[in-house]
């Protein structure tokens, strides 16, 4: 419905529009956007990468700024996707599926998923500090007051990676 | 539990942790450990603790008499608690919360297998344990980082309504498909498929049939 409604709404604009404007006003659409990494930091040098749905193909390209930012030009109404990727090509994250319609200037948010965006982004990601053998507290429970010499032991080796 | 018996267990306990200063004493640490107890009970209510000897305390572990219930850790030490563990009623570690954004509350819980392998984490883009939005399925048998294992699959609810409408698989790490249900009857209507870098296959359902009729495949 909403892909009907954009459609509509574009044809109407470009019905209204004199024959010169058409194709510049069709080709008018900017998105701008801000890329996140998995720990929700501004995503920095990220390559991004926008797709048209209908064809597959990769519309255009570029990098984010250091804020995370990035912006797209001269886009036609369609159904697209942006993507995050890594320098192979891999993709890291993407937006939701969206369309570009009548609006001039439209906005989008993609946030990286990929565990290999942990280590790409500027101080992105989460550490789990070693899971396992973390849980040296939970030993005290099960040996009684005797493993409180454990937990200082464990505690001593976990070392911070943040 | 009488008297007696929570009389001997909070001796025990004491002795033990004087025990630990003591050892302890000779190396760096001090003070490594200071137990508060239940003034009315005797019963041992929290353990606060210095793991790395510099005089602050970072881990404070909630405690029912022995048996520890959750701790809560700054680990960097800059007075945001970055880490929270909770334990099942055997004292075994249930889950593990972290700040993705470093803010002092944890908007993503890891659960692990009796290997203490990561099996899942559950992440909420709002920080409500009760409303988690992301769940990541990890397989312990293939490496990742951190000890998570790999990451195979994930679910996402990105219109908070309480359903997912985003699947992502995985292989070794990578992203090899992602499903959207655009339409919100918990149903994939398209579906990216990379197949390498230079490849995507895009199915859709346009007639929302139910069925990923369309395809376009990009070389």
């Amino acid at each position: 419905m909403r892909r009907f409604l954009s459609i509509v709404l574009v044809t109407v604009m470009t019905m209204a529009a004199p024959l010169g404007a058409r194709t510049s006003q069709q080709d008018s659409i900017a998105l701008k956007g801000r890329a996140f990494t998995t720990s929700l930091q501004a995503f920095a040098d990220a390559r991004v990468q926008i797709r048209d749905l209908k064809t597959g193909l990769l519309v255009n390209s570029t990098t984010t700024n250091p804020t995370g930012e990035f912006s797209f030009e001269n886009l036609k109404p369609g159904d697209y996707i942006v993507e995050l990727a890594d320098g192979s090509g891999n993709v890291l994250g993407m937006s939701a599926p969206f369309t570009l319609g009548a609006a001039r200037i439209a906005s989008v948010s993609v946030v990286a998923v990929a565990p290999g965006a942990v280590t790409t982004g500027a101080g992105a990601g989460f550490s789990l500090f070693g899971l396992g053998p973390v849980s040296s507290v939970a030993v005290l429970g099960a040996a009684g007051a005797a493993a409180v010499t454990a937990v200082v032991a464990t505690r001593q080796d976990a070392s911070p990676s943040r | 539990m009488n008297l007696l018996a929570r009389t001997a267990r909070t001796l025990l306990i004491g002795l033990s942790l004087t025990g630990v200063y003591a050892c302890n004493g000779a190396a760096k640490h001090t003070a490594t450990i200071r137990p508060s107890y239940d003034h009315a009970t005797g019963r041992l209510k929290e353990l606060a603790y210095d793991s790395n000897g510099n005089g602050r305390v970072d881990t404070w572990t909630e405690m029912d008499g022995s048996r520890p219930l959750r701790s809560s850790v700054d680990i960097n030490e800059d007075g945001k608690i970055d880490r929270w563990e909770e334990y099942d009623e055997n004292g075994g570690l249930a889950k593990v919360g972290f700040s993705r954004t470093n803010n002092g509350k944890p908007d993503a819980w890891v659960f692990s297998g009796a290997d203490g392998k990561v099996r899942r984490i559950e992440i909420s883009s709002t920080g409500d344990s009760n409303r988690i939005d992301r769940w990541e399925y990890y397989d312990a048998a293939q490496s990742g980082p951190d000890g998570r294992g790999a990451l195979v699959r994930a679910e996402e609810d990105t219109t908070h309504d309480g359903r997912p409408d985003k699947w992502e698989t995985y292989e070794h790490g990578i992203l090899k498909t992602v499903a959207f249900d655009e339409n919100g009857n918990g149903r994939p209507t398209r579906r990216l498929i990379y197949s390498s870098s230079a490849r995507v296959v895009i199915e859709s359902d346009p007639d929302a049939s139910g069925r990923l009729a369309d395809h376009v495949d990009v070389r």
